[in-house]
């Protein structure tokens, strides 16, 4: 497999203090992870550019509070989660399990290459089918590599809230890796 | 990351699997497209008020501002046909580097250049243009923010002023005279304009000359219908011998 953005990040030894600078820096190294989370949530194009924008936005004003301190991945995801949140409570909107419109391509219909895309990718097949709770959880864990501690973080939950999610999601899921259907 | 914890019947080997896979399919059926790309880094460095003191980075939308101020030195180059108003950014040495004589080369290019990391900086003989240029007819200012050259493909990033969405047209990439039609257009809507990237193939290395062109432009300008058939032609670069 291709390694992706998220799996190698142009991260700095050391981060600036300059907030400008920073920003330079976090969009160096989670531009791309930032966009796809905001994409996993949002499931819009258009909407998740904005949002990746406003989570870039409060991390830079964010910068002299936080300082480099911690996980700046954590840090800056969890914005990301919360910004995306935020925008579906806004609009009163429910995680569906489906991903009508993700990547938007010139030409054709955009729904139909989503789902041609989809066919043959039975893990993330099943994936989308859990239900939002495990979902969310399995994704941040397994796609964009949270811990726990951070996971319970953006989710505003418990850690042991998380590892149970996990435990749950790892069970329906082991029938996909195994060849047959989910359970 | 977890050791001791149910892991759900899963082995060690198949919950590796799992991560694995599920990067793999993600990133093809869900992600596939999506980029962090640089109309979306420029407006958050607009909105973030940066630029002028940016680490490494003039971005590209100075170049904008200064023409939209009319504060934009005029160049001696013009590709654009007869009619539209050309107004390319100023030069920089770095026009003479690239081997573009009097091209519109900004000073990010080169303070962006050697920095750039990812796919991107791995494509052989990568030139990394912002230009600034733009072109007015009927009223419509389309402008060229930045450009990326490879033998592969060329993307290109523009705005529309005061357009917003949703509107239909046309973008095509002159090279060397011969004009070509994007691929991949994406667009959106941002403060108060529209920002988008095209992207050509196959590239445009080596070239002479290089425009942007837009026709058949439909929508709404600051408010108001706007249908026009353009075209618009925005000088990139024109090597002189």
């Amino acid at each position: 497999m291709e390694p992706t953005a998220a799996d190698h990040p142009r991260e700095p030894e050391r981060w600036p203090e300059d907030p400008g600078a920073a920003l330079e820096a976090l969009m160096d190294a989670y531009g791309t992870a930032v966009l796809r989370l905001a994409a996993f949530y949002l499931r819009d194009r258009a909407r998740a550019e904005d949002a990746a924008q406003e989570a870039f936005l409060r991390a830079f004003r964010g910068w002299a509070a936080f300082k480099g301190r911690g996980s700046a991945k954590g840090w800056l995801l969890r914005i990301t989660a919360n910004v995306c949140r935020d925008e579906l409570r806004r609009r009163r909107e429910e995680p569906v399990n489906r991903f009508p419109e993700v990547a938007v391509e010139s030409g054709g219909d955009p729904e139909e290459a989503a789902i041609a895309r989809l066919e043959g990718a039975r893990v993330l097949g099943h994936v989308l089918a859990l239900p939002a709770e495990l979902r969310e959880t399995i994704f941040l864990y397994y796609y964009f590599d949270l811990g726990t501690v951070e996971i319970a973080r953006t989710l505003g939950c418990a850690e042991g809230t998380v590892r149970s999610r996990l435990a749950r999601g790892r069970r329906h899921l082991k029938g996909a890796l195994e060849g047959g259907r989910a359970r | 990351m977890m050791d001791r914890e149910d892991r759900g019947g899963l082995t060690e080997a198949r919950e590796r699997e799992l991560r694995r896979r599920l990067k793999e399919e993600a990133d093809a059926a869900l992600f596939s497209g999506l980029a962090f790309d640089a109309p979306l880094r420029a407006e958050i460095r607009r909105r973030a008020g940066l630029g002028r003191s940016g680490r490494r980075r003039v971005p590209s939308w100075l170049g904008w501002a200064a023409v939209t101020a009319g504060a934009a030195a005029v160049l001696a180059f013009a590709v654009a046909e007869r009619g539209p108003l050309t107004q390319p950014a100023r030069p920089t040495p770095m026009a003479a580097e690239a081997g573009l004589p009097e091209a519109a080369v900004s000073n990010r290019a080169a303070a962006a250049a050697p920095a750039r990391g990812g796919p991107e900086a791995d494509r052989a003989r990568a030139e990394h243009l912002a230009v600034g240029a733009s072109t007015t007819v009927d009223g419509l200012t389309l402008t060229v923010d930045d450009i990326l050259l490879t033998e592969r493909e060329t993307r290109v990033a523009f705005r529309i002023a005061g357009a917003r969405a949703p509107a239909s047209f046309d973008l095509f990439l002159v090279v060397d005279g011969e004009r070509r039609a994007s691929l991949d257009l994406r667009y959106r809507e941002t403060g108060g304009e529209i920002a988008g990237e095209a992207v050509f193939k196959p590239g445009s290395l080596p070239a002479r000359s290089l425009a942007l062109e837009m026709r058949g432009f439909s929508g709404r300008i600051e408010g108001r219908p706007v249908a026009a058939a353009g075209p618009w032609r925005v000088g990139i670069f024109e090597k002189s011998r």
